[in-house]
């Protein structure tokens, strides 16, 4: 067979795969709605109520973001805000000094199946901004590289290589310092 | 006894060129040691008076450079290397020859180190051989007439001075301002001096060869028959005898006759005379070939000869069933790597202005929220900006050059792959070597077949269209809503196919390659396409 049958023949198989490979095809049952898909138990330690409320959530959110997999921190008012928690009552506990008192609070954490989209969602969000970031100074270093090279091409043919070591010495201090700021900004 | 010397003396001409072909190539290194590289860089004086700024060209007996003398004159500096003895020589004898169509040779020097130099005219110009190497089917006929008679009268005037050239071959002759400046003296030898005694270097190059320089006859018919054989390039954008070695080509040369089925039927007999194996049959001079073709007119014959042709004779053969000939009509203006390399950080620069000028557009239309201003930007700017670079950059390369479009779908195909998965990452994809949880991810949309589908996506569109046209030097048109329509299409189409782009916007992947079809094109070179030609002929890069 010839080359281009071979080509055609692959394209063909790609257009297959990647229709039995789309999330389509793939597509899981939904879970039932009312079933939390995660849950959780946290206990918050604090010298008032509010703060051992505050260390149960923060310790919720160290949870989600090593569990999740997601590489997404919530925030304590996140999960407020989606009533993902529900605080019992405060208790009262001793400790040895310089503790003392404390109170310790639970709280239960439930995730549901809209709820991890929305967390999917948010982490999704914070990925693309940092990776935008990232791209954003890839793509003025390689624009940088792109003008200092053309520019040093076009003036030393314009120059007929008059100038062609005082180019050399600025195209290359340029880049320099564009390397520099790079690594400071970046 | 006669033919084992003739053998001997082939065998030896063919080691020579050869080494002297990987001496230019750079192969192997040279007498002095060192590997073939400029000796001198920019700045640096080695001959009074002048100051090198750069190097411009390597052969066999020396190296090139661009220089300036101390008084502005802009020059070209050869320095002569190995056989120095017959290239001073050359350039001796013609030092004060004046012709508009040959190089000037201004003096001979001798720098601090008993280096020998050239002093010449500095032709800015390109080599034949690099613009017939863009023509595969060879020259416009007229073009071809044009420049001939230039190289016919330079070589006339040589001969006519007592001077045999004797490797006129295309990378000897420069076009300038569309003169043709015949260069590169370094061989030349008086015609008297051509005995075979006389001889201590085989020379020319060995598609440029006439038959009997084996047998140490150097001259002025050799430089007839170089010529005829360049005439035979231009006219067809091929040598007649070529092999895969020097010893077969030279074997041609003395044995074969050329096929001369692609030759027009009036430059035919000009051609077969010229190529005639005896010297006796060819022209008596350059400057009787020079009147054959003059006499051809103006008006070009586009009816080719027919295959197969008897061996060259001097009388005319005459044409027979008319075949047309695809033929570009005008010469395609010279664009060395050097340009190209400028001309693609243009484009790839200006694709990047131009994608940010699109995308603040369209975000502009959209109107998201103000959170997501910056975000929906990105989404659109990069996956373009990533398309755009994807599609210049192989095309730069692809440009005015006949190929096999589907190796360059499957390139593009693979391409295209790569920018799927770049903007799959771009839009948060997560790869499940990402993810360090420990608890299972119930369906998470993002995993891997979206990364297939975006994958799919860009490789599938960028194997549809042949994108490398809208990139094209001489396209039809400057900017044509076709090729956006086109991508618009295809864009559709796949969205049908591979339809749950999970987590991607479908409008904005169509927009994306409509964005990368209007912005290749607007920043792509385009120069006005030759004229209209006749019916039968097609442009070969149409």
């Amino acid at each position: 067979m010839r080359v281009s049958t071979w080509l055609r023949l692959a394209s063909l198989c790609l257009i297959a795969g990647s229709l039995s490979a789309s999330p389509l095809a793939a597509r899981s049952p939904v879970p039932e709605p009312k079933k939390p898909l995660y849950h959780e138990e946290f206990t918050g330690y604090g010298a008032t109520e509010l703060a051992a409320r505050e260390d149960a959530l923060r310790l919720a959110c160290d949870w989600m973001q090593q569990n999740l997999g997601l590489g997404w921190c919530p925030k304590s008012d996140y999960l407020l805000d989606q009533k993902m928690v529900q605080f019992r009552d405060p208790e009262d506990k001793q400790f040895e000094p310089p503790l003392n008192n404390m109170k310790v609070v639970k709280m239960q954490l439930d995730i549901t199946d809209n709820q991890y989209f929305d967390i999917h969602k948010q982490a999704q969000h914070q990925r693309m901004q940092e990776r935008q970031k990232t791209s954003l100074l890839v793509l003025f270093g390689l624009v940088s590289l792109l003008g200092v090279v053309g520019g040093y091409l076009r003036l030393e043919e314009a120059t007929k290589g008059y100038f062609t070591r005082l180019l050399r010495i600025a195209a290359i201090g340029v880049l320099v310092l564009i390397l520099a700021g790079l690594c400071v900004v970046g | 006894m006669a033919l084992r010397e003739f053998e001997a003396s082939l065998a030896e001409i063919a080691a020579r060129i050869r080494r002297r072909e990987r001496i230019r190539d750079g192969d192997i290194a040279t007498e002095q040691g060192g590997c073939m590289k400029f000796i001198y860089s920019s700045g640096q004086r080695p001959l009074e008076g002048f100051t090198l700024k750069r190097g411009i060209g390597r052969g066999g007996f020396g190296e090139v450079y661009f220089a300036v003398s101390d008084g502005g004159k802009e020059v070209a500096l050869k320095l002569v290397r190995g056989d120095t003895q017959i290239e001073m020589r050359g350039v001796a004898q013609c030092l004060n020859l004046k012709h508009p169509n040959l190089v000037n040779l201004y003096d001979m020097r001798t720098d601090g180190q008993g280096d020998r130099w050239v002093v010449m005219e500095y032709i800015a110009g390109e080599p034949l051989n690099v613009i017939l190497g863009r023509h595969p089917g060879g020259l416009p006929r007229e073009l071809a007439r044009e420049w001939f008679l230039g190289l016919a009268r330079a070589i006339a005037y040589l001969h006519d001075h007592g001077i045999v050239h004797r490797d006129v071959k295309p990378a000897n002759i420069f076009l300038e301002n569309g003169t043709v400046k015949v260069g590169d003296y370094g061989l030349s030898k008086a015609i008297g001096s051509s005995q075979r005694t006389a001889q201590t270097h085989s020379v020319g190059t060995v598609h440029y060869m006439a038959p009997e320089i084996s047998t140490g006859n150097y001259g002025k018919p050799i430089d007839v028959y170089a010529a005829g054989i360049i005439l035979y390039e231009a006219l067809t954008g091929k040598v007649p005898f070529d092999g895969e070695s020097c010893g077969e080509i030279l074997m041609k040369h003395l044995t074969a006759p050329p096929d001369l089925s692609k030759i027009p039927s009036d430059y035919l007999p000009i051609v077969s005379k010229a190529l005639s194996k005896n010297p006796a049959q060819r022209y008596a001079s350059m400057a009787e070939m020079a009147r054959a073709i003059e006499a051809l007119g103006s008006e070009p014959s586009r009816v080719p000869a027919a295959a197969p042709t008897p061996p060259p004779r001097a009388a005319a053969v005459p044409a027979r069933s008319p075949r047309p000939q695809e033929q570009v009509l005008v010469a395609l203006p010279a664009v060395s790597r050097r340009a190209q390399l400028m001309e693609l950080c243009g484009s790839m620069l200006m694709s990047v202005l131009f994608t940010g000028l699109g995308s603040i557009l369209w975000t502009a239309i959209l109107q998201p929220k103000p959170d997501d201003l910056r975000l929906e930007m990105g989404r659109i700017f990069f996956p373009t900006v990533a398309a755009c670079w994807a599609i210049l950059i192989p095309s730069k390369f692809w440009t005015e050059r006949r190929g096999d479009s589907w190796l360059r779908r499957f390139a593009l195909l693979l391409i295209g792959g790569l920018v799927g998965v770049g903007g799959w990452w771009m839009d948060g994809g997560l790869l499940p070597l990402d993810g360090t949880g420990s608890l299972p991810v119930p369906h998470g949309p993002m995993q891997g077949a979206a990364g297939m589908s975006y994958f799919s996506y860009f490789a599938l569109a960028f194997f549809a269209m042949r994108w490398w046209r809208m990139t094209a030097r001489h396209r039809a048109h400057r900017f044509s809503f076709a090729p956006i329509l086109g991508a618009g299409f295809w864009g559709l189409v796949l969205m049908l196919l591979i339809r749950p782009l999970s987590g991607a916007n479908p409008g904005l992947l169509v927009l994306v390659l409509a964005m990368t079809a209007t912005i290749v094109q607007l920043v792509s070179p385009w120069e006005q396409p030759p004229a209209p030609c006749a019916k039968r002929l097609r442009l070969r890069y149409a």
